[in-house]
């Protein structure tokens, strides 16, 4: 398991307040803040080993079809996402100083699936996978990145996920592994992923009990 | 050449030079009547010259895809010029910024909203026009020019990697979104030795080489025969099944999935 602290960073989205709750209760030593300044603060003090970070743009989510979006509701929640994460990854970085540090970013599984009403939130989510990789190959080996996809809802408690629909005759649909992964089956990806960084980076898994299995 | 694509009304946007004026010529070449959006009227006349000599029929559309009433206007104005609208390819690119190699620390917030209004936001602009001309001719073919960058992201390139990519979540999305309206939504990911790659890749040779290694074909693709063709022939209405992906015309350089 890995050793050190990790800092779970959760600029809008206060969700994952569940994945530091969850981390804690597995033995990590776990620090929690909502912004990227708190975070560059809290790395001054203490480097962590991995940290756990989840972006999303200061206009929230929006459940809405694109033919209803206006041009500024879409750029607001799918562009400014991305430029968010990348001020806020520039933060981490310059605090970090040089030190090792794995960063598991967390991000909506509609945008590896796509979903009918969240377009801007599955562009939003791969637009960040898509600077999540083109920063891994100019900030390694110090700064090594993983990409967790979770089911949307987790992480976004807003909007619900349009998912396969029901076949009576074989009864509610369910993934291999019998549920849809709650926080403590992310939490102990996360750790995994801090460990996996040290022989790979920009690498992207799904923590989804097996639904989709991409690719 | 087959009119495969007879009675067809398509827009491509970015169709004044390269890639883009080959997707416009190659539609047109299948029967389909072709708007040629671009943001400078000349070379969108250029490309229409072109489509008219081979005996096809296009119109020009001055067409800057970050401006919403440009946008929306010269949409309106082809369906009514050719009474329907078909087929849209999103591959306008503003060149002056997406080429732009840079470290991320001289990045700013400003540069990639600059780089976005063309990418992201002609992207949602150009398809929301089109959808309700689509929707009423029963169906139709979305198109999105992403790249290979936006898949193996790209050192120094960083916010285009991040758009291509971006484009990815767009399409899987908007296919579910439109799929029961008969639209399909598709992306294609080019390696294609344009104007300006021959320029940088005769600058630099040692690159040059190392990049024609990773083609399992042996050559780097003809923006005519083997991007804008093939795009052709995915518009036709046997595609009907074919959505939410992202295909890789590439010869083989990135054999994923």
């Amino acid at each position: 398991m890995t050793q050190g602290s990790i800092l779970v960073c959760a600029p809008g989205t206060p969700s994952l307040g569940g994945l530091s709750d969850a981390l804690a209760g597995l033995g990590a030593a776990v620090r929690f803040t909502a912004d990227g300044e708190a975070a560059a603060a809290a790395i001054a003090l203490e480097k962590p080993r991995a940290i756990a970070l989840a972006q999303t743009a200061p206009g929230g989510t929006i459940r809405r079809r694109l033919v209803e979006q206006s041009l500024d509701e879409w750029m607001a929640h799918s562009d400014d996402s991305c430029i968010a994460l990348f001020e806020t990854l520039l933060a981490i970085r310059k605090a970090l100083d040089g030190s090792r540090c794995s960063i598991v970013l967390i991000g909506a599984g509609v945008g590896q699936t796509g979903a009918p009403g969240h377009v801007a939130l599955a562009t939003a989510a791969e637009g960040q996978r898509g600077l999540m990789k083109s920063i891994a190959r100019q900030w390694g080996p110090d700064i090594r990145f993983a990409w967790a996809s979770v089911w949307t809802p987790l992480l976004h408690p807003d909007v619900a996920e349009e998912v396969l629909p029901e076949q009576p005759e074989l009864g509610a649909y369910r993934p291999p592994l019998g549920a849809r992964p709650g926080w403590n089956d992310v939490a102990r990806a996360v750790l995994a992923l801090a460990d996996l960084a040290e022989v790979t980076t920009g690498q992207t898994i799904m923590i989804d009990g097996g639904e989709w299995m991409f690719p | 050449m087959s009119k495969t694509l007879a009675g067809k009304v398509a827009i491509v946007t970015g169709a004044g030079s390269g890639i883009g004026r080959e997707l416009a010529l190659a539609l047109a070449a299948r029967g389909a009547r072709v708007g040629v959006g671009v943001r400078r009227i000349e070379t969108g006349e250029e490309t229409v010259s072109l489509i008219t000599a081979s005996g096809g029929e296009a119109i020009p559309l001055a067409m800057d895809v970050s401006q919403e009433a440009v946008v929306e206007s010269g949409t309106a104005e082809i369906a009514r010029r050719f009474g329907r609208l078909d087929i849209l390819v999103h591959n306008a690119n503003d060149r002056s910024t997406s080429g732009v190699v840079a470290a991320d620390e001289n990045l700013t917030a400003e540069k990639w909203r600059d780089q976005s209004r063309i990418a992201l936001g002609g992207a949602f602009l150009t398809a929301r026009a089109a959808y309700p001309h689509m929707k009423a001719a029963g169906g139709g073919r979305v198109f999105l020019m992403s790249s290979t960058f936006g898949f193996h992201g790209a050192a120094m390139n960083t916010i285009y990697a991040s758009q291509k990519s971006a484009f990815r979540g767009f399409i899987k999305s908007l296919a579910r979104e439109w799929g029961r309206d008969g639209i399909t939504v598709n992306g294609i990911c080019p390696a294609a030795a344009t104007a300006p790659t021959k320029i940088f890749f005769d600058q630099n040779p040692p690159m040059r080489d190392a990049y024609m290694r990773k083609f399992a074909v042996g050559r780097m693709g003809d923006p005519r025969t083997d991007i804008a063709e093939a795009l052709a022939v995915l518009c036709m209405d046997e595609t009907s099944y074919l959505t939410g992906q992202v295909m890789f015309l590439d010869g083989g350089m990135y054999p994923w999935g």
